[in-house]
């Protein structure tokens, strides 16, 4: 526990730009929510790879989304099972449906569309927010911490040990 | 831009998919394996067992080696040993997530090898089956003469001595009320007395003068009128009290008749009788016959699933996981459809007897209704090892869901029979050889099952034992089967699944009916005695209480008798001796 924490801080800590950690949370949201053995996870780790996002960040986040993800499978069945029920987008998975592609990739599962289209959702959002809150974390809370005593004595703590001990640190 | 481009990543993708590619080859031949294990142990209800399993790429493809398919009724032989399997997959239909093999070749299939150790059985034969044959069917029956089964027939039987004993007494009773009446009207002994005081009053007056004489004359005349008017009387109710009194003697005598036809008549409607034992044929084969049939039915179910999506998913769904993990795989209109599994043709090689019967199967689906085929099979052998010829033919036909129509026709010249005992324990017989042709059709249309078997068998021998339960028939069957050595068979299913009627028929039933006829007639004879002295028991009571009531009516008679005689011998020795 006192390590994940760590490894958040060592993140958020690090120079490493705002938008490639919170593009990486981004994407790990897709990763972590969906299926992980799916199609379209295989093009979440071709942009992993090539785009400079922090992989520490995307790693630690799929863990925790893939986590999150079987506590929230019944909420993704019941939002695939709408949206492939749909009358009006009947045509639209028919088509789909004939295209090997897709087939491929089981947009027809109810819990791999309700998980990729809920995740494809949050995607944008994610990414502002978490972008948002590391941009303020380091500007004002960061500054502020390293003058207090609380922060003084964290230095002196084990977990600072840890803390310092990890690779990549500033 | 270049910031956020990193160009090594693009070969770190293709350094892991390589990776993920080269470790998905290594582990694809373990995970058909398992998943051929699973799937035919979900479809069999029993645990298979695959040694092997290699992927091919040109063209793409399986070969399987050693399949051992648990027999669920006995987990200690495999129902199928196959030793190679194999097969091509249509690539282009992979990519739509469907199977559909276009050529199998399965090599060398035995059946009822011993396995190395017992498998294991996920659905018992009892879960599938609603009771064994033995419980529903009798094939053979003497039957027990007990002192229940006697007060049960009297119980049901319209006893003609109880009705009859009734009504006697009512009429008897009824004659007698009539009887007592008339005798009170009729002239009896006071007034008869009478006429004897006027005899003698009248002896008294012929020592008189001569008109005293001649008066007394007149009043000789007017008592004799009177003494014959009442003599004719008395003569009249005689004659017809007479008549009525033997009516009734009569019927009375008839009633003591009554219980022996009462006890042939009970005999004859609830006592035994040839056709209520069965015939030999029942005894001889149709607990045989049951068992197949049973267990034909359990096979039929077995691979309902294979033919029929609606049975794969009902079956699936008994063990399908909460949707939190899998979810559900919704399905779309096909352009072009395509069963989701589908062997085209599969050319098969069965061992057995030592030699190899080859065979073909085709358009193997539960998807028939997409394929718009039915599934049919062909098997044929000749001169195997104890088998002259041997084909089997058959159409699974589920192409339309709702009335699926499959039929097995199955034809066997020149089989060996191998020792076999027959007879239900209540006839030990051993067939000990014979040479079997036959000719089976087997139907089973949506609810119906019906199947018809014509055998002969030639070269036969039997064997007769002595019975656990002696019946008397063992040495009378013996001789009759000692002359034997070849006999037909029929027998014919109908019914549903769950209660069907077996009839077997054969001629063996003309050459034992004499000995069923006397069988059948000495337990009459034993269960008429018994409802004989049972009934007699039951009607001793009334019958006698009538006879009673007929004595009654007899002393009417003897009271008549003794009027008219005294009347007689008032006008014979007195009247007479006035004049």
């Amino acid at each position: 526990m006192l390590y994940t924490l760590a490894k958040v801080l060592n993140i958020l800590n690090s120079e490493a730009d705002p938008s490639q950690i919170s593009l990486a949370v981004a994407l790990s949201l897709i990763a972590g929510l969906t299926p992980l053995m799916s199609l379209h996870n295989l093009v979440v780790l071709l942009l992993v790879l090539v785009l400079r996002v922090n992989l520490s960040a995307f790693l630690l986040g799929l863990a925790v989304f893939s986590g999150l993800a079987y506590l929230f499978d019944p909420l993704f069945h019941a939002a695939g099972l709408s949206l492939l029920s749909a009358q009006s987008l009947e045509g639209l998975w028919t088509a789909m449906y004939n295209m090997p592609i897709f087939r491929i990739e089981r947009f027809n599962n109810t819990i791999v569309m309700g998980s990729l289209v809920v995740s494809l959702v949050l995607f944008l959002p994610v990414f502002f927010l978490t972008r948002a809150g590391i941009v303020r974390y380091r500007q004002r809370f960061l500054a502020w911490m390293k003058k207090t005593r609380l922060a003084q004595a964290i230095w002196a703590s084990t977990f600072y040990k840890i803390y310092s001990s990890l690779p990549g640190r500033n | 831009m270049k910031k956020w481009i990193r160009w090594q990543g693009l070969l770190a993708f293709v350094v892991i998919t390589a990776l993920l590619a080269f470790f998905w080859l290594v582990l694809v031949d373990d995970l058909v394996r398992r998943g051929i294990e699973r799937t035919a142990a979900f479809l069999v209800g029993a645990e298979v067992n695959v040694d092997n399993a290699d992927l091919t790429f040109s063209p793409l493809g399986f070969v399987i080696t050693r399949i051992q398919v648990t027999n669920p009724d006995n987990p200690e032989t495999n129902a199928l040993d196959i030793r190679r399997m194999a097969f091509t997959l249509d690539t282009a239909q992979l990519f739509l997530r469907k199977t559909v093999i276009e050529d199998m070749s399965v090599e060398d299939v035995a059946l009822g090898t011993l396995r190395e150790r017992p498998g294991r059985v996920y659905r018992k034969a009892a879960e599938e089956v609603s009771s064994a044959p033995g419980e529903r069917v009798s094939w053979f029956k003497v039957p027990d003469i007990t002192s229940e089964s006697v007060r049960k027939a009297l119980e049901e039987a319209n006893l003609q001595t109880v009705n009859s004993a009734r009504a006697l007494s009512d009429e008897i009773e009824n004659r007698n009320k009539f009887w007592n009446q008339r005798i009170e009207q009729l002239p009896d002994k006071d007034r008869l007395k009478e006429y004897q005081a006027r005899v003698e009053e009248l002896s008294r007056a012929r020592k008189g003068d001569l008109s005293a004489l001649l008066r007394k004359g007149t009043e000789v005349k007017d008592l004799y009128s009177d003494i014959n008017a009442d003599l004719s009387l008395l003569r009249d109710s005689y004659r017809s009290f007479s008549d009525d009194y033997r009516t009734v003697t009569a019927q009375v005598n008839r009633l003591s008749e009554l219980p022996a036809q009462d006890a042939r008549q009970i005999a004859r409607k609830y006592g035994p009788s040839a056709e209520g034992i069965g015939n030999i044929s029942s005894m001889l084969f149709g607990e045989q016959v049951g068992v197949w049939v049973e267990r034909s039915l359990r096979w039929h179910e077995r691979i309902r699933p294979m033919l029929d999506r609606k049975t794969l998913e009902a079956e699936e769904q008994k063990e399908l996981r909460p949707p939190r993990f899998k979810g559900i795989d919704m399905r779309f209109k096909e352009y072009a459809p395509v069963p989701d599994f589908l062997i085209r043709k599969a050319a098969v090689s069965v061992l057995t007897r030592g030699r190899t019967l080859a065979g073909t199967i085709q358009n193997l689906t539960p998807d028939q209704d997409v394929l718009g085929l039915p599934m049919t099979c062909l098997f044929t052998g000749e001169n195997l090892d104890g088998i002259k010829g041997i084909r089997l033919d058959g159409t699974f036909d589920h192409v339309n869901p709702s009335s699926p129509k499959d039929m097995v026709r199955l034809g066997l010249k020149g089989y060996d029979l191998r020792p076999r005992e027959l007879g239900q324990g209540i006839l030990p017989v051993e067939l000990q050889q014979g040479i079997l042709d036959t000719g089976l059709t087997a139907v089973i249309a949506g609810r119906s099952v019906s199947a018809d078997l014509e055998a002969t068998v030639r070269s036969a021998r039997f064997l007769v034992r002595q019975a656990e339960q002696a019946t008397g028939l063992s040495a009378a069957v013996e001789k009759v089967f000692a002359g034997i050595s070849g006999f037909s068979l029929n027998v014919g299913v109908s019914g549903e699944p769950e209660n069907y009627a077996v009839k077997v028929s054969s001629n063996l039933d003309d050459s034992f009916r004499g000995v069923i006829n006397t069988l059948a007639k000495d337990l009459t004879a034993q269960f008429q005695a018994q409802v004989m002295t049972a009934l007699e028991q039951r009607v001793s009571g009334p019958i006698s209480s009538v006879e009673q009531q007929a004595g009654s009516l007899g002393q009417i008679g003897t009271e008549l008798s003794e009027r008219i005689s005294f009347a007689e011998s008032l006008l014979k020795s007195n009247v007479f001796s006035l004049l």
